[in-house]
């Protein structure tokens, strides 16, 4: 199979890379000699899924157990996956180039809701029945983790096992039951397997769950239709990050991939408590790793990748409580071999920006900066703890320092936003770049101030969830809108698709009924939908026409706040009444401090998760 | 600073490798086998590299040569040790040796590369018409081919560039060698020698699948062919 597709397939594809293996630390696991098999399926395309440190992490986790391999596979690029069918080839593995239904477990990871449709199309590439009702012990067990499984419904018929929260301990519990179960498969089914599954905290099996409606289209209520399994699910969570397995030999890719560096996790979660963002919620509590953790692994990961790049990954890394001393001490050991460091997100304030100047060597690139919003009122409604001051003042050691150009992240579409506060958005880009011309003087001609305009989509298990999405109409509005106020010659001006948003809002709250649409937009042809270019709106308002839903109940309606949700049944560990409380004070303009450096916001996380705020800095 | 003179191979695993991807392959492995490579200078300093030739995707080789600039001294034989086993799989090393510091750049000088080229047969063919076939494709003084260029299409003629080209026929599978100018002197592609001839000849090999492997690169000096690595000293001439 091999030599067939690297002699007749890969010369007439593009970046062919994605699909040879191969790389540096990828693991070739004798097939005979394990137990459990597992592929790694991540549904985009091979640099953005390389990209991404949870696979780093559970690829080497669950290669590191004698008894199982893991193996990737990617989704097929347009091109490849032409090739695929049209020599009715299945969808196969880059290590051992096997087919994916010779696995015991295809683990997909899901990342955002744009990559759904992928995740059908690798399944039926792989020559998988799509829906789990399908599918007998015969077929590989098909599981799904990540952050947007935190909303599992949308996708629910389609998976046989959910893994809700953090992995890389939850996979060992789920390996050991596929492994004893193996043994006796004839006797229990795929239905005593599923049952012994159910058992593992943090494990959701959706097909053991109904959902009873209200005549609205509301959900009544979403009961377990077996005895054995509890009415929620409490994510999984790591305790004490310096006792967790981390990758220190990760796969070196030869291609370039979206972030080619050492990815070097320094803290897990974030408090700030941002009400619109749901790694914010999700990652709760804060857990820190120790800086002689960060240096011990840094040095394994320099030796055996040879990576000219460390980056200290995280929600927000100058947060962290030793960021400073850990990033001398790195550029002390490494700076002379020509190993530099490097920081992902910057907090829009002047210390994030002491750190990028201590950070960066002689390259200057664009320092990006998310203030989300335009004026301080809005600010306050979604909690970002950052003033006008803060972000001046962060631009202005930014010029300072030498930067010429800036990045300005907001959000449009944001809960009680008015022209008003797009006027604000406007104002700063302009204050930016009067304080650019006034700083760099001469170097004027270089400023570049770039302002991006995401669109707001409420996520579910934030305190924004009940929020509907403006219409696609008010969006593009509010996108023109501040398009006529943004021209400058010294400011750039972009904007997200509102129809993508607007799609990701259906996926984003929708319920286990918009798995019909998915099904269908894929049918229709619909894939990477994240892709600007590839992404079919029309078959997407065909796939509602067809399937008979209306996308607004999902997207644009109000929820109301005694309503079971579609995702009522996961457990965060955050509280109902925390974001009931948050929401309130969104709406009155109160903020939220941070426990980090306050008292308790009683969150719910610390009370009734198995782990708590874990700061290395103090004490 | 020191001068050293890799020979290595591009070898199946690594076959899809653009020439880009290989050289950071080539600088991470450098840099895990803490080999002292000096930098350029300037703003944005890279390690001091030169390979010989720039290999396409999906071209593997046997033989590949780049020159790196140390910093410090190092014993070559620990060099090649470190280097062997830091290199990913697929890429081979095969000899190291010092050359002056004042070499001249392999790029300037190899201007000779010989490959293997394999393609399936779609249909039947009997090696006495092959080898006619080919000799009236070399008695040709003009071979033009169009290549697309940033400027849009442009003709080239790729007959001067080819200085051999034969063929051998084993069942279902045809082994094309050639011969052809690189480097200064122009740069003629083996893909783009089978193209025409399929193109000219009609014969039944899709050219979209052709396997094709380097064998050697030379320095052609006044018709003797050298080895890039016995080829360093100032003057050109060997030793």
């Amino acid at each position: 199979m091999r030599q067939f597709i690297e002699n007749r397939i890969l010369p007439k594809v593009i970046k062919p890379a994605r699909y040879q293996g191969n790389e540096l630390n990828s693991v070739h696991k004798d097939w005979d000699t394990v137990s459990v098999r597992i592929a790694f399926a991540f549904p985009d395309v091979y640099e953005i899924g390389m990209s991404h440190l949870g696979l780093r992490i559970l690829y080497h986790t669950v290669n590191s157990r004698e008894d199982t391999l893991m193996e990737r596979v990617f989704a097929p690029w347009v091109d490849m996956e032409e090739k695929l069918r049209e020599n009715r080839l299945s969808l196969f593995s880059l290590e051992s180039y096997r087919p994916i239904i010779d696995f015991d477990v295809v683990a997909f990871t899901l990342q955002y809701e744009m990559s759904f449709t992928n995740v059908l199309n690798m399944l039926d590439l792989a020559g998988i029945p799509l829906r789990a009702a399908e599918r007998d012990d015969r077929w590989p067990l098909v599981l799904a983790g990540g952050p947007t499984a935190y909303n599992p419904e949308p996708i629910a018929p389609f998976i046989d096992v959910f893994l809700i929260g953090e992995g890389e301990e939850g996979i060992h519990d789920i390996i050991d039951i596929i492994k004893t179960h193996k043994g006796f498969s004839s006797v229990a089914g795929k239905r005593g397997l599923l049952k012994e599954l159910a058992g593992i905290p943090g494990v959701y099996v959706p097909g053991f769950y109904d959902f009873g409606y209200h005549s609205d289209g509301t959900i009544k209520e979403v009961v377990p239709n077996v005895s054995f399994t509890p009415a929620k699910i409490t994510k999984r969570i790591v305790q004490d990050l310096d006792r967790t397995d981390f990758p220190t030999k990760p796969i070196v890719p030869y291609m370039e991939i979206v972030h080619d560096r050492i990815m070097l996790e320094v803290l897990r979660g974030c408090s700030r408590g941002c009400r619109f963002c749901q790694a914010g919620m999700i990652y709760r509590p804060v857990r820190e790793k120790h800086p002689e953790t960060i240096l011990q692994q840094a040095g394994e990961q320099v030796r055996n990748t040879g990576y000219d790049e460390i980056s200290l990954t995280s929600l927000s890394t100058s947060d962290y409580s030793c960021v400073r001393g850990i990033i001398e001490s790195l550029m002390d050991r490494y700076g002379g071999q020509g190993i530099g460091v490097s920081l992902p997100s910057l907090r829009a304030d002047s210390f994030s920006v002491d750190l990028a100047k201590q950070v960066q060597r002689v390259r200057k690139t664009t320092l990006t900066f998310a203030p989300e919003a335009g004026t301080q009122r809005l600010r306050d409604v979604i909690n970002k703890g950052v003033t006008e001051n803060d972000l001046l003042g962060a631009v202005e050691g930014a010029f300072k320092a030498g930067w010429t150009s800036v990045k300005l992240y907001f959000m449009i579409g944001l809960p009680t936003e008015t022209n008003e506060d797009l006027d604000g958005i406007a104002a700063l880009a302009h204050r930016v770049v009067a304080l650019g011309r006034d700083i760099l003087g001469s170097r004027a001609g270089r400023l570049k101030v770039t302002v991006s305009a995401s669109s707001f989509v409420p996520k579910a298990h934030t305190p924004f969830q009940w929020v509907g999405q403006d219409s696609m109409e008010t969006l593009l509005e509010k996108q023109q809108y501040l398009a006529g106020k943004l021209k400058n010659r010294r400011i750039t001006f972009n904007w997200h698709d509102a129809r993508l948003s607007f799609i990701e809002a259906v996926f984003a709250r929708g319920g286990r009924r918009v798995a019909e649409i998915l099904e269908k937009a894929w049918e229709l042809g619909c894939r990477f939908d994240s892709w600007t270019d590839r992404f079919q709106f029309e078959t997407w308002l065909q796939a509602f026409r067809e399937t008979g839903t209306d996308p607004w109940f999902y997207a644009n309606r109000p929820f109301g706040m005694e309503e079971t949700l579609p995702w009522s049944h996961i457990d965060t560990g955050v509280t109902h009444e925390f974001l009931v409380s948050e929401y309130n004070n969104a709406f009155t303009g109160k903020t939220t401090g941070d426990c980090r450096f306050g008292e308790c916001t009683v969150c719910g996380v610390c009370q009734n998760l198995p782990a708590g705020l874990d700061i290395k800095g103090v004490g | 600073m020191a001068r050293v003179r890799i020979e290595f191979a591009k070898g199946d695993p690594v076959r899809f490798l653009s020439h880009l991807d290989l050289m950071k392959a080539f600088e991470r492995a450098i840099r895990r086998a803490q080999i002292p490579i000096a930098f350029s200078e300037g703003f944005n300093p890279h390690p001091r590299m030169n390979f010989a030739s720039a290999l396409a995707v999906g071209v593997t080789s046997e033989k590949e040569y780049l020159d790196i600039d140390l910093k410090n001294d190092m014993e070559l034989k620990e060099l090649a040790a470190r280097l062997d086993k830091a290199l990913p799989p697929g890429i081979v090393m095969k000899s190291v040796r010092s050359v002056p510091d004042k070499a001249p750049p392999l790029m300037a000088v190899v201007n000779r590369a010989e490959y293997v080229v394999t393609a399936e047969l779609e249909g039947l063919l009997d090696t006495g018409e092959m080898k006619r076939k080919i000799t009236d494709f070399m008695d040709r003084s003009e071979v033009n081919i169009t290549k697309r260029t940033k400027k849009g299409p442009r003709q080239k003629n790729i007959r001067p560039g080819i200085l051999k080209f034969e063929a051998d026929i084993f069942d279902t599978k045809i082994d094309f060698f050639i011969s052809t100018v690189t480097g200064n002197e122009g740069n003629v592609r083996p893909e783009e020698v089978i193209c025409a001839f399929v193109g000219s000849t009609g014969l039944p090999v899709d050219c979209e699948t052709l396997y094709i492997k380097r064998i050697a690169l030379y320095v052609d000096e006044g018709g003797e062919m050298l080895d890039p690595m016995d080829y360093y000293t100032i003057s050109g001439s060997r030793r």
